[in-house]
């Protein structure tokens, strides 16, 4: 019965003027906007370092000891892959080999140069989980190939197609295909080739002999129902000390964390959906604010009839939460526009679906919660006399 | 009639509404406040990104500057030979040339506390920015490497400005030894300059190095730490192409700056391209700012954090006008005419958009100084952010108070009842 009484009310205070209610669900929807936009941009950064981590088939990585992030790989040689090989629970290895320093890829429209990070796989390994190169995987294993990220910067490289020919650091390499991965802060074109192809270009991967071959990510795969920890701790105490043995997920996580706490981009980004939020608030507390002000007649009244200061308060939050939610549907559809936007701009991954949007959706209502008690407070004090003053 | 009395009949009603206003003024003003402080720190993250970009060639002290034509920005600069030096000298107007050479290293950073040995903490995350501030240097760590930016110079041919040119000089003699090098004092935490009287064993490359002293640089967006060595402890630590040079400094006759850099580009071979001073910053730039998506994020949350600036004003202010609307019936009724009723309205808005502007300016210096210690990166309220925010701020302002006016118009002194 209370719950039917008060919800009307609340929802007719806030929808009552409608332009006024326009007005605030646009304040409301801009600050869930900003905490969307501010979010999206740390999210699609974090998103995008581990965009090739997160498309390994495999279960445990070994990567060098020095490695703290794939953005500047350092190696280690393939015979630790070859030894973690004799473990029985390892079914399969596959190296990938990242150079990210210096591959420069000739751009066919005028001949200038530009950085560009090369992913190397054995074709014969399916270690991608990235459908074209599925696909086309047999193509990689002609001499002297490579297929091209679709979503590379144009400004740099033009736009990639299949069939082209051009020069990978002094080398000739025709392109066979193309692939959809997406690039990241710190490079703004991706090619995978194969090991073969690889070595050729930059023939200090290669190494004397197989062993010595410069592996980025050591990937390895493990039978089912293995236990990940334990696994990674017996490789890790049986091999040498100049590789570290995480599991994919650890992996995932490092690198991350690596870009989200101790690189300045993270911690900038994330200042900037902590501001968001307090405009949130401010914007909501403005709203509900006048909003009582305007009414304080109607509460007082109320109060006369025998509502307590409680029921008010809770008009005042229902209200709150109102807003909150019809402001962060507008705003959810501004930052879906704003999102494709800003992806086809940067060619970053901005995605909605993977920016918690119940999160985002659970700081708006705080927001508008806070604010709606926090504007609340002078009902406490109203007096029904002052219908007169 | 004397002035006194006419100001008396027209009363300065903008102010007093502000004046009078008392919570809900002040409710108005933080809101804006707070918009227009989100607009300063999302100018001030894209003004890092161009500090940042300009700080490493304004450390230098030159006029043209001969890099690879492979040259990506400061950090990654490539390489050309290192006759194209001396061959650049041979240019009538070239008064110095100067080489710095400049890669990529790893530094072993030490544990805290010392002594701590490489564990199993490889897999626990790493302490958040507000855990690294509190603790600052002293942060629980373990040993780790990691990359930091060194560049090698000849100790003849100093060619930084102060503070760093006179840090070098005078460590100079030592940073002729073998292995001596100095250290970044504004370095990243991890990389020990705060704990240096402490540590023994630092490694450059692998290699064991001594510290001889710091200089002052500020770090960026690429390198968390630089050090500055002679050219041979250069070699001799770093791997670097036998031969060849990453940046050629020259110092030019005073005017001939155009003239050297054309003759220079005639005279040498395509492997290297000379930039005047003024052509590399704005590559620089240009580089950080519109080629990286850091830049671009940055510039598109300040395009987001104007739009919702420009919200947030006409919302507060388009309130203010209706909470008053009964009073503004009233002068109307007392023969005020629409266009004095507009001058009050856009005058008020005026004077709210500038005390808040006052309010997010002290703000913004607050933030700054957070995100600065937070985040390592240097945030600086530049005089051109401050007028592109108050220009916003006002021309928001006017067009917020006179878009209200409709409101005016339909006012009538019956809505009083």
């Amino acid at each position: 019965m209370l719950p039917r009484l008060i919800i009307p009310l609340a929802w007719r205070n806030l929808t009552e003027n409608k332009r006024r209610l326009l007005a605030s669900v646009a304040g409301t929807a801009f600050a869930v906007t900003l905490m969307f936009m501010e979010n999206g941009f740390r999210h699609a950064m974090l998103d995008s370092m581990v965009n090739v981590i997160e498309r390994l088939d495999g279960q445990i990585v070994i990567i060098s000891r020095t490695l703290y992030s794939l953005a500047d790989p350092y190696h280690f040689p393939y015979r630790r892959m070859v030894q973690a090989r004799e473990f029985p629970e390892v079914t399969g290895i596959s190296p990938v080999y990242v150079e990210t320093q210096s591959g420069y890829w000739r751009d066919v429209r005028d001949g200038s140069l530009d950085r560009i990070c090369v992913v190397g796989i054995r074709p014969e390994d399916d270690v991608l989980n990235i459908d074209e190169v599925k696909e086309q995987r047999a193509a990689l294993d002609r001499p002297d190939t490579a297929m091209a990220d679709a979503l590379s910067r144009s400004a740099s490289f033009g736009e990639f197609a299949a069939g082209q020919v051009s020069e990978l650091s002094g080398h000739t390499i025709k392109l066979v295909a193309t692939f959809k991965l997406g690039i990241n802060s710190q490079s703004n074109g991706n090619l995978i080739m194969s090991d073969r192809n690889l070595f050729r270009v930059f023939p200090d991967l290669a190494g004397r002999t197989e062993g010595d071959s410069a592996v980025t990510v050591g990937l390895l795969r493990v039978r089912p129902g293995t236990d990940l920890i334990a696994l990674r701790a017996r490789l890790q105490s049986a091999l040498p000390a100049d590789v570290r043995v995480l599991t994919l997920e650890e992996f995932m996580a490092k690198e991350r964390d690596f870009w989200d706490k101790v690189a300045p981009v993270g911690t900038v980004f994330y200042i900037g959906v902590v501001m968001g939020f307090i405009v949130g608030c401010v914007i909501c507390y403005q709203v509900l604010f006048s909003d009582i002000s305007d009414r304080i007649g109607e509460f007082a009244t109320l109060k006369a009839m025998g509502y307590s200061n409680l029921r008010l308060l809770r008009v005042v939050v229902m209200q709150g939460i109102y807003l909150a939610l019809l402001g962060y549907l507008a705003g959810l559809a501004v930052s879906l526009l704003l999102f494709r936007w800003v992806h086809e701009a940067t060619g970053l991954p901005l995605d909605l679906s993977r920016n918690n949007p119940l999160a985002i959706l659970g700081l708006s209502v705080i927001m508008c919660v806070l604010s709606g008690a926090y504007a609340a407070r002078k009902l406490l004090s109203v007096d029904p006399a002052q219908l007169f003053a | 009639m004397t002035p006194l009395l006419s100001r008396l009949r027209t009363p300065p009603l903008a102010l007093r509404n502000v004046a009078h206003g008392g919570r809900r003024s002040l409710a108005a003003i933080s809101g804006v406040a707070f918009s227009l402080t989100m607009v300063l720190l999302q100018l001030g993250f894209l003004e890092a990104v161009k500090i940042t970009a300009a700080n490493n060639f304004e450390q230098v002290d030159f006029d043209i500057v001969l890099v690879s034509p492979r040259y990506e920005q400061f950090y990654g600069a490539g390489f050309f030979p290192l006759d194209r030096l001396t061959q650049a000298r041979d240019v009538a107007a070239v008064v110095r040339a100067a080489p710095m050479y400049a890669t990529f290293n790893l530094w072993r950073c030490p544990a805290y506390p010392i002594g701590q040995s490489e564990s199993n903490r490889d897999v626990e995350p790493s302490p958040g920015p507000i855990e690294r501030w509190l603790w600052g240097a002293h942060l629980p760590r373990p040993l780790q490497r990691r990359e930091l930016f060194v560049m090698g110079i000849d100790l003849d041919k100093n060619l930084f400005h102060e503070p760093i040119r006179g840090r070098i000089e005078a460590a100079k003699d030592r940073l002729r030894l073998k292995h001596r090098v100095l250290l970044n004092e504004q370095s990243h935490p991890d990389f020990g300059w705060q704990i240096r009287d402490q540590v023994r064993d630092w490694e450059l490359g692998n290699q064991a190095v001594t510290l001889v002293g710091g200089f002052p640089m500020l770090r960026g967006f690429a390198a968390d730490s630089t050090v500055i060595c002679s050219d041979l402890n250069f070699l001799s630590l770093c791997r670097f192409p036998p031969g060849q040079i990453s940046f050629g400094f020259l110092k030019v006759r005073d005017g001939l700056v155009a003239a050297a850099r054309d003759e220079l580009k005639a005279r040498l071979p395509a492997d290297v391209e000379p930039f005047t001073r003024a052509e590399i910053l704005a590559r620089e730039t240009d580089h950080w700012v519109n080629q990286t998506s850091t830049g671009q994020l940055f510039a598109f949350g300040v395009l987001v954090a104007m739009v919702v600036a420009t919200v947030v004003v006409y919302q507060v202010l388009s309130n203010d006008v209706r909470e008053h609307l009964p009073e503004y019936a009233t002068l109307k009724a007392m023969g005020y005419s629409l266009s004095r009723l507009g001058r009050v309205v856009v005058e008020q808005s005026l004077i709210y958009m500038v005390i808040s502007y006052v309010f997010a300016v002290i703000l913004a210096i607050v933030v700054y100084r957070a995100t600065e210690e937070l985040a390592g990166i240097p945030m600086r309220l530049t005089a051109q952010n401050l007028l592109i925010t108050l220009f916003l701020a006002i021309v928001v302002g006017f067009l917020s108070g006179f878009l209200s006016l409709s409101k005016l118009r339909g006012a009538q002194p019956t809505e009083l009842f």
